[in-house]
């Protein structure tokens, strides 16, 4: 914990403890609390004790992954002799079942090659099964050891060094399996590598990380997205109240108990609110979800536009052929 | 330089005032060679008791006239004695044949295997310079220390051998119907046990204690219920009637909130003793799963 402290910037308001209702949180969170579930269930079945924390989308979705674990065919990686390839994660069965945040996912896919190439990178994308990391925390461990089995094949197959991945739970379960390939994050690939950023208007605006809990408290990670974020020119890089190793979790594992956390997330975004910040940029896919589906509900009005930091990287990345590329957007 | 004037602190007034500073004996001018003297001349009577009347060291058997036993704790003194003189160290001589001859045998062995125990005992701490003192976190330490008390213990009894009622003279001895000499039987038995013992005391107390060091329960031992992972776990503060009690529920094996955790790291991140409770939930929960499964297979 020494470490992390002094991981700090010099210039970051100094460590707090949690109090989530006290007085230094000043979001409305306190006014809104969910009621809780009803009476635990006697968890006699894994699945029934998901499914009563899941809302039933989300739920079809694990049935859906747990089909693909059992399907013995599958995806195979066409790497093509590259050494780097660019793991997307679930981005396309989120198209397919959490359609209703109003998340652009495939915007996230293409940014995050979009990067990966202005870094001079031309990756193979890892075409392989999910990675299973929600099946791992919700105790579906079969499912898991299944998925685990046909990836880690796969990539041992496929003769790649390297893998990229987006989302901060894809890198830290790709990471424990253990497999040939050297597993990043995408911030900790990208970190020291000269990306041109288009220098807009110039016109300062607040941009503020939220540290994913596996990315932060998981990997490590925490100073190289904001490193990236300072490269982008006019952004200011904010923190919120809770930060680095003490950052809010998004309030959701494994899709469930989303309901009876929402005060988590709306503490989250009064946070960002507080700051001022134009962009609350995540590295998580599934924080992302989390955090649109809050502002999407009626009467939410959050100024902070919830990106994932490929989007808003490559939104301000130089275009080859023509100046601009200035974000669009942001309220 | 005096005893009494090094801390003149703590021998301030009530209202903080420094009194003057008091004026006692100098230790180098006056007490040390007046200790010095005292030591000298005990060694001396010492040294004139052992050259003009030495001790016997040999105990006579107990039905001989003479024979009497050291206080019980100091037994095992005798017991180290007895041990050497049952042929554990071979006698070395110094100079033999001359003035100057010096020998090592069983009797004095025996003596100098105390003062090696004193002296482990006393260079112990300079050793060990670490502060944690838990068994379970020195599993070495903690065998050498049983192996000890084990040892003691055996040397006691090897030290009152021929005390030993021999019962298995008329038992045994009968039955087997040959010549059979109890004292010598018991002698060896107990020399082995006396040895071998504390050896095996040290190998099993090493073991379980090295076996309890893994796994989230050895962890959470650590726990001093400081609290800090209840007060930043996110679920327990956003929950009107918050059922997830990290402490109390995992102590007490309950499962009714297994499924509340978010595995967001948080208690970890501040907890001072690093306790995985993430780790512990996705093993409990991977517990249910494989009793569901067990449970299925079975109806």
């Amino acid at each position: 914990m020494a470490e992390a402290t002094a991981a700090v910037p010099s210039g970051a308001p100094p460590k707090r403890r949690w109090r989530l209702f006290g007085k230094e949180a000043g979001g409305e969170a306190r006014l809104a609390p969910s009621p809780p579930a009803g009476p635990a269930p006697k968890a006699v079945d894994a699945l029934e004790a998901v499914r009563a924390r899941m809302i039933p989308s989300e739920f079809t979705q694990t049935e859906a992954i747990d089909l693909e674990s059992r399907n013995p065919g599958g995806p195979t990686i066409d790497a093509q002799g590259k050494t780097i390839g660019y793991y997307p994660g679930c981005l396309k069965r989120l198209k397919e079942f959490v359609w209703e945040t109003g998340t652009d996912w495939d915007e996230i896919y293409d940014a995050s090659l979009k990067l990966l190439r202005a870094a001079g990178v031309d990756p193979a994308v890892v075409t392989i099964k999910c990675c299973g990391h929600d099946q791992l925390n919700m105790g579906l461990v079969d499912t898991y050891e299944r998925l685990k089995a046909y990836n880690v094949a796969q990539i041992n197959a496929s003769g790649l060094k390297t893998i990229v991945c987006n989302c901060a739970e894809c890198a830290k379960t790709l990471r424990e399996y253990g497999t040939n390939a050297e597993v990043l994050h995408i911030s900790e690939f990208l970190a020291g590598k000269k990306l041109e950023f288009a220098t807009g208007s110039g016109a300062a605006f607040n941009v503020t990380f939220h540290d994913p809990c596996r990315l932060g408290r998981g990997m490590g990670v925490y100073e190289q997205p904001r490193e990236l974020m300072r490269e982008v020119p006019g952004a200011t890089v904010v923190e919120l109240a809770h930060h680095h190793e003490d950052g809010l979790c998004c309030g959701v594992n494994a899709w469930m108990n989303c309901n009876q956390n929402k005060p988590i997330r709306i503490q989250r975004m009064g946070e960002a609110e507080e700051v001022k910040a134009r962009y609350l940029v995540c590295a998580c896919t599934k924080c992302i979800a989390h955090f649109n589906c809050l502002k999407g509900e009626e009467g939410r009005d959050y100024r902070a536009e919830v990106v994932d930091l490929t989007v808003f990287l490559a939104r301000h990345l130089r275009e080859p052929s023509s100046a601009g590329g200035q974000g669009s957007g942001g309220s | 330089m005096s005893l009494l004037d090094d801390k003149p602190d703590q021998y301030a007034g009530a209202a903080g005032e420094r009194l003057p500073a008091r004026v006692g004996r100098p230790f180098v001018g006056y007490e040390l060679y007046r200790l010095g003297t005292i030591t000298c001349f005990m060694l001396a009577i010492l040294f004139f008791l052992a050259a003009f009347a030495p001790p016997t060291l040999d105990i006579p058997p107990p039905d001989k006239p003479g024979y009497a036993l050291p206080d019980w704790y100091l037994i095992w003194t005798l017991g180290t004695i007895k041990i050497v003189q049952g042929g554990l160290f071979p006698t070395i001589t110094f100079f033999p044949n001359t003035p100057l001859e010096l020998r090592f045998d069983a009797k004095v062995m025996g003596v100098a295997l105390q003062g090696l125990i004193f002296l482990a005992l006393i260079i112990l701490p300079f050793l060990d310079r670490r502060h944690e003192a838990r068994p379970v976190t020195q599993p070495a330490q903690a065998g050498a220390g049983v192996a000890m008390i084990v040892l003691m213990v055996m040397l006691t009894i090897f030290g009152i051998r021929e005390l030993i009622p021999p019962l298995t003279h008329q038992d045994v001895g009968a039955f087997l119907n040959r010549t059979f000499d109890p004292f010598r039987e018991v002698s060896d038995w107990l020399g082995a046990l006396t040895i071998g013992l504390p050896v095996v005391s040290f190998g099993m107390t090493y073991a379980s204690l090295r076996s309890i060091q893994h796994g989230y329960e050895w962890k959470l031992n650590m726990c001093y219920q400081c609290g800090r992972c209840e007060e930043v776990c996110p679920t327990v503060q956003s929950w009107i009637n918050p059922t997830l009690n990290i402490i109390h529920h995992t102590h007490k094996n309950v499962l009714d909130d297994l499924y509340n955790c978010i595995a967001c790291d948080a208690c970890t991140a501040v907890c001072p003793q690093e306790v995985q409770y993430v780790d512990w939930v996705l093993k409990k929960r991977r517990e249910v799963e494989a009793a569901a499964r067990a449970s299925q297979g079975a109806s």
